[in-house]
């Protein structure tokens, strides 16, 4: 099947010719969201014995390391369809668990041990071939030919921050609804009572949102905050949001004031698995409280997204409605509305309605 | 909520199948293990076959299989019970009883006991036959082929001891199970808890020939000798014979020395395109061992096929050849497949 043509990269105006591309009906039609990067893992868990598996907007994947590469492949042995993500890594090579097939990191296979004499036949090598990065402790995908750039904040490159990623969280909502959260600036208060907020004072001020080319910005929203951190120390927070992609965004926290010099950011990326499941992650970054352990941001990112995962897998309809006409918009919501539009406009193709 | 009020072409071919009409028609006319025969007591027992739900009984005229649906209301049989001494099936229902024919013997909502039952008021009851301690079904009335011929399992003296191994249910499809039961070139890799070897992955050319029945393969392997959880993992060079009868029912038999020999029958029934019943049955002739541990052995040697079988995708085997990738020790699932294709009409679109 030949995939869909994007005809303009440009961010707020995408036009996919659907005709063109052959698209059947019924089939999942992706290729905006394919352009962007998603998580599959933490950098961490990718040994270099076992490779590890993970779902991409439908498509099953293997990522391992060679010595020298990263390689994120359709996981699937070509020889008899058994995933290569249940085999192991060995000289250098992916061995296929089944009949011991050995891939190099160029996909190609080049041992194959019930006939160590045959000449490898041409198409025994990796299906498909993605691209793969780590990055901010993550291992990375993108599943496109014109891939957009990975997503980045500064901090992650400062010196004196501490770069800790968390997660994931399997959520069973559409990855737009996960996201939506994030960003959803009144409910903090009262979901998150006694830690990011108060409900005694739940009214929010009203705020101006950033149309800019490099998208929507949210700067200087302020809540009180029990525990803003985790460090467990109440104050004013002040927050600066921004839509990096359509399911990568992140804040950046000031407590006390916005002149404040230290700084938390929370890069927040959900892996889109299916329409109506999904994996996020944290990628938190301090330029203090050193004496917070990596242990004690990880619970306390769980602590939280604990109280927004049964919340966002009773939400209905379960994909989300991009057209402001449904569900019922507050000025509160100006941001969760812009995020709204912003994925209708560059034609979000997966987990909307 | 609603059929429409026209009178419906009825088809035994089930609706939203997942498997093609095509290949359900040729599958359904093949005989397909249902139960073992000592899974059915004095209650009615559900199975699937092929996307059809079956009730099975016992009277004391014998098995009955039946299609698991009252005549009635469509109610299942296999949630009633047996009345009558056995001999009749309840509908727990409206309590209809049906005999080993499925004819209805008893209405027991009618006032007048002398009332007719209506000749309509019957089940669809499907051929079926004992044999091999199992239970065969046939969904079509004349069968495309002969059960498989195993008179060594039907007729063996006290040396030989039988095995029923617990039925199995894999998520994964008949035919790509029977293939990994006769695939030869995988024993090195995945079998490393039980008599693979991992030393010796290469293989040489195998014998395969074509028979009225299936498939016939032999060729000898160097197993590693993990047997029983003991510390033995010496070599032992065996001699390995498969016997297929289309579709899915293999005679592995393993020949260890000249006196010592086990058979691994092993029969895959298609709940589904994608969910298979495993009915195997293990005989041998080798003493030392009880029947529980030759149950463990097998059980062990299933658990480490399982997982890469319900891994492959499609979950259907291709038969279009250009689809996988073969090699020389796929001859056996080349040849498989091509049978399937040319003698049966199996992966027909249907015109």
């Amino acid at each position: 099947m030949e995939r869909g043509q994007v005809s303009n990269l440009s961010p707020a105006k995408f036009v996919i010719d659907i005709k063109r591309a052959g698209y059947q009906r019924g089939e999942i039609m992706t290729e905006v969201i394919k352009q962007y990067w998603h998580p599959v893992g933490l950098a961490g868990t990718l040994t270099d014995e076992k490779p590890i598996a993970a779902t991409v907007l439908g498509e099953d994947l293997v990522i391992w390391r060679s010595k020298d590469k990263l390689c994120a492949w359709k996981d699937l042995c070509v020889h008899r369809g058994v995933r290569l993500s249940l085999g192991t890594v060995c000289n250098n090579r992916l061995r296929c668990a089944y009949h011991g097939w050995e891939y190099n990191d160029a996909g190609h296979c080049e041992y194959i041990p019930a006939h160590p004499e045959i000449t490898i036949p041409a198409k025994a090598k990796a299906t498909a071939i993605y691209r793969a990065r780590e990055h901010a402790g993550l291992i990375w995908v993108n599943l496109s030919d014109a891939p957009r750039t990975l997503p980045d904040l500064p901090q992650f490159n400062e010196p004196g921050y501490r770069v800790i990623p968390c997660g994931p969280y399997e959520i069973n909502a559409a990855a737009p609804r996960v996201v939506e959260n994030f960003l959803d600036l009144s409910h903090p208060p009262i979901l998150h009572d006694g830690i990011l907020g108060d409900s005694s004072h739940a009214a929010i001020d009203d705020y101006h949102v950033d149309d800019t080319e490099e998208g929507y910005f949210v700067k200087n929203v302020r809540y009180y905050q029990p525990d803003p951190d985790g460090t467990g120390v109440g104050g004013d927070a002040w927050y600066d949001f921004g839509i990096l992609a359509p399911l990568t965004v992140y804040f950046v926290k000031h407590i006390g004031s916005p002149a404040n010099k230290e700084k938390f950011v929370l890069m927040f990326a959900v892996r889109p698995e299916t329409e109506n499941r999904s994996w996020a992650h944290f990628i938190a970054a301090y330029n203090y409280a050193a004496d917070l352990s990596e242990q004690e941001i990880a619970d306390f990112h769980s602590l939280i997204i604990g109280q927004d995962i049964p919340i966002l897998e009773s939400q209905r309809p379960e994909l989300l409605p991009v057209d402001l006409s449904e569900e019922l918009h507050l000025r509160s919501d100006l941001f969760t509305s812009k995020y709204r539009r912003h994925l209708k406009d560059i034609g979000m193709d997966f987990g909307v309605a | 909520m609603y059929l429409p009020t026209s009178h419906s072409v009825t088809t035994d071919y089930p609706a939203g199948s997942s498997i093609s009409e095509n290949d359900w028609h040729i599958l359904a006319g093949f005989w397909h293990p249902v139960a073992f025969t000592s899974e059915i007591k004095d209650k009615p027992l559900a199975a699937r076959l092929l996307d059809t739900d079956l009730v099975i009984y016992k009277t004391a005229a014998g098995f009955t299989v039946a299609k698991d649906q009252c005549a009635h209301r469509g109610a299942k049989l296999s949630l009633g019970w047996m009345d009558d001494g056995g001999n009749n099936v309840v509908c727990p229902f409206h309590g209809h009883h049906y005999n080993h024919q499925g004819t209805c013997t008893k209405i027991p909502s009618y006032a007048d006991r002398n009332m007719p039952v209506p000749a309509k008021m019957c089940l669809t009851v499907y051929r079926s036959v004992e044999r091999y301690g199992l239970l065969w079904a046939c969904l079509k009335d004349e069968p495309l082929r002969p059960l498989p011929e195993w008179p060594l399992l039907e007729n063996h003296d006290a040396g030989w001891l039988r095995i029923e191994i617990p039925k199995g249910i894999w998520q994964a499809s008949a035919s790509r199970h029977c293939e990994n039961f006769n695939d030869l070139a995988h024993i090195s890799w995945v079998h490393m808890k039980t008599f693979g070897n991992r030393q010796r992955p290469q293989l040489e050319d195998y014998i395969l020939e074509r028979t009225d029945y299936g498939l016939h393969m032999e060729l000898p392997y160097i197993e590693v000798e993990r047997g029983f959880n003991d510390d033995n993992t010496g070599e032992r060079e065996v001699y390995y014979t498969h016997d297929l009868t289309y579709p899915y029912a293999t005679d592995l038999k393993v020949d260890y020395t000249e006196d010592m020999t086990s058979h691994f029958y092993d029969i895959a029934s298609p709940v589904s395109a994608v969910e298979t019943a495993i009915y195997q049955i293990t005989l041998t002739n080798i003493e030392g061992a009880t029947a529980e541990e030759y149950a463990e052995y097998q059980l062990v040697t299933n658990s480490e096929d399982v997982v890469v079988v319900e891994s492959q995708r499609p979950h259907s085997v291709p038969l279009n050849p250009g689809a996988e990738v073969s090699i020389p020790a796929d001859k056996f699932s080349i040849q498989y497949r091509r049978d399937m294709v040319k003698l049966f009409g199996i992966g027909q679109s249907r015109g």
